[in-house]
């Protein structure tokens, strides 16, 4: 990954236009747009039952809104499927771990690293292991500086279900990052994190920002919103009702009327 | 060893072979990429077919072999081109029954799906008897290569040479995929799909290519065996036979080779002919029951003890010796920026 050039930060990565879903009869998003510039970095907040993580499910291809598009660096992505958004750079991570259990912490995060050869059932038997050996050793001295970054390194062997829940939450931020992504979609990054370590999680996805990465994430922490967010969206009952800067926001009314009756 | 007991060992072993090959076409499905092909007997059961009709000869009058038996086709196809074209028909079988079942079910309706597929294909051939002669089933299909060997014995020999080739060929192929990064984007789907589609992988069609390769490999099977029985009836197919092959897959350990390998010889070779030589009692046909039995109580016995099975699945390390870590002392997280992995577990 390598910094975006200065003009680039700011163009228009991702926006989406009047979207819906609902459960049954249930509105649970209604009209949602959003619009997301390059090289920012963006909380989606809001309290219980607001909507954020179909929204982001939506954004990442997972649910199918029953309304509304989505266009991505101007490509009109409504009716991709999550496979083919995250080949294209939008790569997501889970409000629960959804680690792969059974595979070790470096299988977890080999698995993500894109245009691996030898990941297609033509390319096993075209291509020597040579090639993917190459390759797979690029990757593996990346995965191990990662974990090494966050002090997880004497569990690379282990298998991500044995790992703690904070742990496990980590291994998914670092996941996500093996895929090389170019936008990050985070849901509650941060849930489970022990206090401690969120601050060097906040380091990271600050110098993931300056890597050129834009991120959106959803948090409850609106201290860690307001010092790492460059601006946020806010939405309540399945509607956007504020986008703009966090300081601004504790300031509206109806932000704050949200989280009371929420 | 005296002839008789060279026959019975030379037969142990071509049918110790046929079952590993189905067992390891099985666990790439099932152990893998987890999925649960309640149909797997059928796709065994179209390679064996498919390979008599294109070895017996045309079905008209004046073929001695096939004048009291009807089916399709029809062929005399030298060997082992009879097995590529299994082969080919298991894949080709794999492709309507995958799209349908893998791409819109979920995983529980699509092993009823398979089932129910399994169970309408053996309705399908016992009532079109025009088709592989109904429930009779074939009969006197040649055996390949016969010539080759002068006695009978000899050509039990040889047929386990070919047995041993065409295990070693899908031991290869199961192998290469298994340690190729596909085989660990098939593992990856088997815990998570949605993260493994999150994270760019194409779930349906890689499901499909391990679905289309074990049952190809089932075909194989299917061929080999029924070229060496020189019989193939719906009686031999019928759906439970995939328990008996999914349980020696569950009982030697899956995802592993070796264990899976272990489970086919314990289980579909092991017990029936065990079976064999307990004393006759009971109403007739009560003894081929207690193999059933006996299975089944297996099964359950290891889901619930050793539900990873003998050998249970091999952690992949990439050579990174655990004794090259240095041991943490406690309190050495304390001196870094970061507390250790260990403190972070608290969070949890």
């Amino acid at each position: 990954m390598s910094a975006l050039p200065a003009e680039a930060v700011g163009r228009p990565i991702l926006s989406a236009r009047s979207l819906s879903h609902s459960f049954q009869a249930v509105r649970v998003v209604d009209g949602v747009s959003i619009d997301i510039d390059e090289g920012r970095l963006y909380g989606l907040i809001g309290p219980n039952g607001a909507g954020k993580s179909t929204v982001m499910n939506i954004l990442a291809g997972a649910q199918k809104p029953i309304g509304g598009t989505t266009h991505y660096g101007g490509v009109d992505i409504t009716r991709w499927p999550a496979y083919r958004r995250a080949r294209h750079g939008v790569i997501r991570t889970f409000q629960l771990s959804n680690e792969f259990a059974r595979l070790t912490v470096l299988e977890n995060l080999l698995v993500a690293v894109p245009n691996q050869p030898g990941d297609t059932f033509r390319e096993v038997f075209t291509t020597p292991r040579r090639r993917w050996n190459r390759r797979q050793g690029e990757s593996l001295d990346r995965a191990r500086a990662l974990l090494a970054r966050f002090n997880m390194e004497a569990k690379a062997d282990d298998y991500a279900g044995d790992l703690s829940g904070g742990q496990k939450r980590i291994l998914e931020i670092l996941r996500a990052v093996m895929a090389q992504p170019r936008l990050l979609l985070l849901d509650e990054p941060l849930a489970g994190i022990h206090p401690r370590i969120i601050e060097s999680v906040c380091d990271y996805l600050r110098e993931l920002r300056r890597e050129g990465v834009t991120i959106l994430m959803i948090e409850h922490e609106l201290e860690v919103v307001e010092t790492l967010c460059d601006a946020v969206v806010v939405m309540a009952s399945g509607i956007v009702i504020f986008r703009g800067s966090m300081t601004e926001a504790r300031q509206r009314r109806e932000v704050i009327d949200a989280y009371v009756a929420g | 060893m005296s002839n008789a007991t060279q026959f019975y060992v030379t037969t142990l072993l071509i049918y110790g072979a046929v079952s590993i090959i189905a067992c390891w076409g099985l666990d790439l499905q099932f152990g893998d990429t987890g999925i649960l092909n309640f149909a797997f007997i059928m796709f065994q059961a179209a390679g064996a077919y498919t390979a008599a009709v294109l070895t017996l000869g045309p079905s008209t009058q004046s073929n001695p072999l096939s004048n009291y038996q009807h089916y399709v086709f029809g062929a005399s196809v030298p060997y082992p081109v009879s097995v590529f074209a299994a082969a080919l028909v298991g894949a080709l079988l794999s492709y309507p029954i995958g799209v349908v079942a893998l791409r819109r079910l979920r995983s529980d309706y699509q092993a009823v799906a398979m089932l129910v597929v399994s169970l309408i294909a053996t309705t399908v051939v016992i009532s079109d008897t025009g088709l592989l002669d109904g429930e009779r089933g074939l009969f006197l299909i040649p055996k390949p290569l016969r010539d080759s060997a002068d006695t009978l014995l000899g050509y039990q020999w040889l047929y386990v040479g070919i047995s041993c080739v065409f295990l070693a060929v899908v031991l290869w192929v199961i192998a290469r995929i298994s340690r190729a990064p596909l085989g660990r984007s098939l593992r990856a789907i088997r815990e998570s799909e949605s993260a493994a589609a999150a994270l760019g992988k194409n779930v349906l069609s890689l499901r499909m290519g391990a679905f289309v390769v074990g049952n190809m490999i089932a075909a194989i099977s299917g061929a080999l065996l029924v070229q060496y029985i020189g019989s193939w009836s719906p009686n031999g197919w019928l759906y439970p036979e995939t328990f008996v092959y999914l349980g020696a897959i569950i009982i030697g350990g899956a995802a592993n080779k070796l264990g899976v390998l272990i489970g086919a010889l314990l289980l579909p070779v092991g017990i029936s002919e065990g079976v064999r030589y307990l004393p006759s009692f009971g109403g007739p046909g009560f003894v081929d029951a207690v193999q059933f039995m006996l299975i089944g109580v297996l099964i359950i016995a290891f889901m619930w003890f050793r539900p990873r099975g003998l050998v249970p699945e091999r952690r992949r390390t990439f050579g990174n010796p655990r004794w090259s870590f240095r041991r943490r002392t406690p309190g050495a997280g304390v001196a870094t920026a970061m507390p250790s992995a260990d403190e972070q577990g608290l969070a949890g």
